[in-house]
């Protein structure tokens, strides 16, 4: 019933648009539930369930384009969010390469992306798996305790029409959750230790794995000395190689940076960016994958994008916009977090293919180098040029994990560094929407106080 | 609207049974904002979302349930998930929460503002955001993308509690931000510089936004050919509007009750040296035109001026009613939550450290090899005071004189051994906008004068 009545919410507010003298327009309606157990200072802290609805629309007025949003579904709201969608568009300069919002085509089957299991979950069933989360911590290591953390199950029903014929929904489930750690041992006291895991259907989703890693990178990360800087080799653990590596390739391969010529892969498409090992696809179909739908924010279907094959860059990633001033079709990566939101190009499910040597054995192939837990730092994804602290990182020489470090900074250029992949590592796992293995990097400057 | 509402929130607060404590929070945020990019409007928005929440206290145990169905049965229903959610986590729950006490008052509070925006037409502001753009990308043919962002966020916010709170607040802030990337072949660099304030439109006309576009653009410029600056331990001359990034990222996280509470690096420092003579630190709620500032925090409690720091000694934390019960002090308003969706966690409100009476040239002069660090970018914190926040350009100093100009690079260093090595501030004192992130966001103030101490470069090489 109620998905019903969201398309056809959203099919109200287009008309209305169109009544008020839109040529085109576009509603995206949503309605999310959240239930989440925050944690904070070694306990429960509050239990959370929220819920709303909110519809964002897109009036766009002889090629004026005006975007209004507003939490509230009755007529009046409609009415008035249209209105103010209108008038954002007629105050709005003429955007002279808009061609059109896009139109209805086949949407593929997706699958894993809605599980009875996580919307059958009540409150007790959240604080048991808080409860998992938080005893890991303590079990794992005795010398590590929880900071915060969080586990989140959202449940999002949404709709989209526009005024070519496009009208899609669908419902998802999600449950995700980090834990921060620090550890303690002889007055001395650990930086932060953060883990995240997400998933889609609650089979896939193991609250013990986030306790546990985040107090194994905590007490890691205990009694850490200074080195002496060099330029040598970086393993990335998974984060970091989401963080610095992904986030820069997303960048790069957004079809607006690259029209506005903000991009380095700016007409390199067939040119070889990074060592023959990497390989890189867009996959927004991927079975149970934390950005797969069959549609994406504007309505147009999602599909599986080569990105980065043996090195060499394929392909740029589009929504309508961008693709229809090329002549050409959207990849299906109009991204949109929530109804406030007005639809940009993001990355779905970014998988970059894993090599077949675990974190152990690679490091077994450092003489001397960084192993890397989490980067906090700066990253300028134009230039490709970063630095920041290499926290939970480890000093390795000759094959073994010495000693963690203090007051290290790394910094290095990622276009640069794509071409110095020593190594791809095994397993993949994801990270924010991105998934990866950990990286073997020669190159990297490692910069410290001596 | 208001009046309706409270008297809806007054209504269910009565009905609320079986619990030691509820709140209620009404929030609506209106909200315009102009983007433009390379001349062309990228997107107008406007947008409203309303909402309320309930937060329950039932035998030492928080719930919170928040909904935007407005009506009677909406504020039924999230009291009866909120009190369920709490009995829901009171399984494993360790501590029993208790909450200090607080004046309960009655008040109003409305942001001073010469020109409201919701009484103004905010066209002038596409024309503004339209003319930054426009003298930014005619500033050099090397140009290569820019942003300009310009905009409002109006909060109109409603407490009660059952202990008798009843506080409005409107909350009104203004914002602009530039972006402009240089290139020229292969080589890109970045500018950025924002204006902003909890001000009505007029903070456009006294800090314009096109001073942040000349800022900008000159700096990305400036910049496409600069070299990495060298790796290494250095003397440096911190910019006036960086100042508050290490107020806020390096000393005041660690001041956060919860996580002095996680043994953070002040935990036992109370009463102890911590930085140098020259340092004083404040976290304050009521900053003129902060764009953290708040006459009352998001429990209802008035907020104050908090001294963290005084002369180099450690004189206090920043605390919600729950942390100041369980440390024994006055709460210090500091509980803020993002919205009707977040319950409110320890936050930050405008952090700075005072002036002192130096001038830029005597900073500088002293220096053998250094640098002049200019224009902010995000930070970390950590517990250990280990902090990082990048900085967008880093003038070299070479015997006491300003040379090449180098790109930005991340900052790094222990926050107390950065405060202790302070030997001089400027008496050039500015207070900033800024966000924050925690477990949620929030609008912060982050101020202080140009200062000289020691850092991490993390640069090129040595």
């Amino acid at each position: 019933m109620k998905e019903i009545s969201l398309h056809e919410l959203a099919g109200k507010a287009v008309r209305k648009a169109q009544n008020l003298g839109s040529t085109e327009a576009e509603a995206y309606v949503e309605h999310r539930r959240v239930m989440e157990l925050f944690m904070e200072r070694e306990d429960f802290k509050t239990f959370r369930m929220k819920e709303h609805f909110g519809v964002g629309v897109r009036s766009i007025v002889d090629k004026r384009i005006g975007f209004s949003h507003i939490s509230r579904l009755s007529d009046e709201s409609l009415e008035e969010v249209c209105k103010a969608a209108f008038k954002n568009a007629k105050l709005s300069p003429r955007l002279e390469d808009w061609i059109s919002l896009p139109s209805p085509k086949p949407l593929p089957k997706v699958e894993g992306i809605y599980d009875d299991q996580v919307v059958m979950l009540d409150e007790a069933g959240l604080v048991e798996l808080a409860k998992r989360a938080y005893d890991a911590v303590y079990e794992t290591d005795g010398r590590a305790h929880l900071d915060d953390g969080k586990i989140t199950v959202e449940i999002v029903e949404r709709a989209i029409c526009n005024s070519n014929g496009i009208l899609v929904g669908d419902e998802g489930t999600w449950i995700s959750g980090y834990i921060t750690c620090i550890a303690s041992e002889n007055g001395e006291v650990s930086s932060f230790a953060y883990t995240s895991r997400s998933a889609r259907r609650l089979v896939d989703f193991k609250p013990e794995d986030i306790g546990s890693e985040a107090a194994k990178l905590a007490v890691r990360s205990l009694h850490p000395k200074r080195i002496e800087p060099f330029k040598g080799k970086v393993l990335f653990e998974w984060t970091p190689t989401a963080s610095l590596l992904l986030s820069a390739i997303a960048y790069s391969v957004n079809a607006e940076m690259v029209q506005r010529k903000s991009s380095l892969w700016a007409g390199k498409i067939n040119s070889k960016v990074a060592v023959d090992m990497l390989e890189i696809v867009d996959d927004g179909l991927l079975p149970a994958g934390l950005s797969t739908s069959s549609f994406d924010g504007e309505g147009v279907r999602r599909q599986k994008t080569p990105i980065i094959m043996s090195g060499i860059l394929k392909n740029y990633l589009y929504d309508s916009y961008t693709a229809y001033k090329e002549g050409r079709e959207s990849t299906g990566n109009a991204g949109r977090g929530e109804y406030s939101t007005t639809p940009s190009i993001s990355p779905s499910n970014m998988i970059l293919k894993e090599g077949g040597k675990s974190i152990d054995d690679l490091i077994l192939e450092m003489d001397k180098g960084l192993l890397i837990g989490r980067f906090s730092g700066n990253l300028n994804p134009s230039s490709g040029i970063f630095s920041g602290i290499a926290k939970q990182s480890v000093y390795v020489e000759n094959g073994e994990i010495k000693h963690a470090v203090k007051e290290t900074m790394i910094s290095g250029n990622i276009y640069q560094l794509l071409n110095n992949i020593v190594e791809i590592g095994k397993p993949v796992r994801p990270v924010y929407s991105a998934y990866v293995p950990p990286i073997l990097i020669d190159g990297v400057n490692i910069v410290s106080k001596s | 609207m208001p009046s309706e509402i409270l008297d809806l929130m007054e209504n269910a607060l009565e009905k609320a049974l079986n619990v030691d404590f509820i709140e209620l929070r009404f929030h609506e945020r209106r909200n315009f904002s102009v983007n433009v990019k390379n001349g062309q409007v990228e997107r107008i928005i406007n947008g409203s979302i309303r909402g309320v929440c309930a937060r329950s206290l039932v035998n030492g145990c928080w719930g919170f349930a928040s909904t935007t169905n407005l009506t009677a049965e909406g504020f039924a229903s999230i009291i009866e998930r909120s009190i369920k959610a709490a009995k829901a986590s009171s399984k494993y729950k360790r501590r029993t929460v208790k909450l200090e006490e607080r004046k309960t008052l009655k008040d109003e509070y409305v942001t001073p503002m010469r020109k409201d925006p919701l009484k103004i037409d905010v066209e002038n502001l596409v024309n503004e955001a339209l003319e930054v753009d426009k003298t930014v990308r005619n500033f050099s043919e090397l140009i290569a993308m820019d942003t300009v962002s310009i905009g409002y966020v109006n909060d109109q916010l409603i407490y009660v509690s059952s202990d008798g709170a009843r506080i409005r607040q409107r909350i009104v802030r203004c914002s602009g931000r530039c972006q402009v990337i240089a290139r020229e072949g292969g080589k890109i660099a970045m500018g950025a510089d924002n204006v902003g304030a909890q001000s009505g439109l007029e903070i456009f006309d006294e800090t314009p936004l096109m001073n942040a576009g000349r800022t900008a653009a000159e700096r990305a410029v400036r910049l496409v050919n600069a070299r990495m600056p060298k790796s290494g331990y250095y003397p440096v001359v911190l910019e006036n509007r960086i100042v508050g990034l290490l107020a806020h990222e390096a000393v005041g996280h660690t001041a956060e009750a919860d996580l002095v509470f996680s043994k953070s690096y002040l935990s036992d420092k109370l009463g102890v040296k911590v930085a140098s003579d020259l340092i004083t630190l404040v976290d304050d709620g009521r900053y003129p035109r902060g764009y953290g500032t708040m006459m009352y925090d998001d429990e209802g409690t008035p907020t104050q001026r908090t001294v963290i720091i005084e002369n180099g000694i450690c004189k206090g934390f920043m605390h919600s009613r729950e942390t100041a019960y369980e440390f024994g002090v006055e709460p210090t308003g500091n509980a803020r939550a993002w919205t009707f969706e977040y319950d409110p966690l320890v936050r930050m409100r405008n952090t700075y450290i005072e002036p002192g009476d130096y001038s830029l040239e005597e900073l500088i002069e002293d220096i053998d090899e250094g640098y002049y660090l200019v224009g902010g970018r995000s930070g970390q914190a950590d517990s250990t005071g280990e902090f990082m926040f990048g900085v967008q350009e880093a003038i070299k100093i070479e015997r006491g004189k300003l040379t090449e100009h180098c790109r930005g690079v991340t900052i790094s260093g222990n926050a107390f051994e950065v405060l202790k090595n302070v030997d001089a501030i400027g008496k050039d004192f500015v207070m900033r906008r800024g966000m924050c992130g925690k477990e949620q966001v929030n609008y912060v103030g982050m101020g202080g004068a140009t200062l000289r101490t020691k850092v991490i470069i993390g640069g090129g090489g040595r």
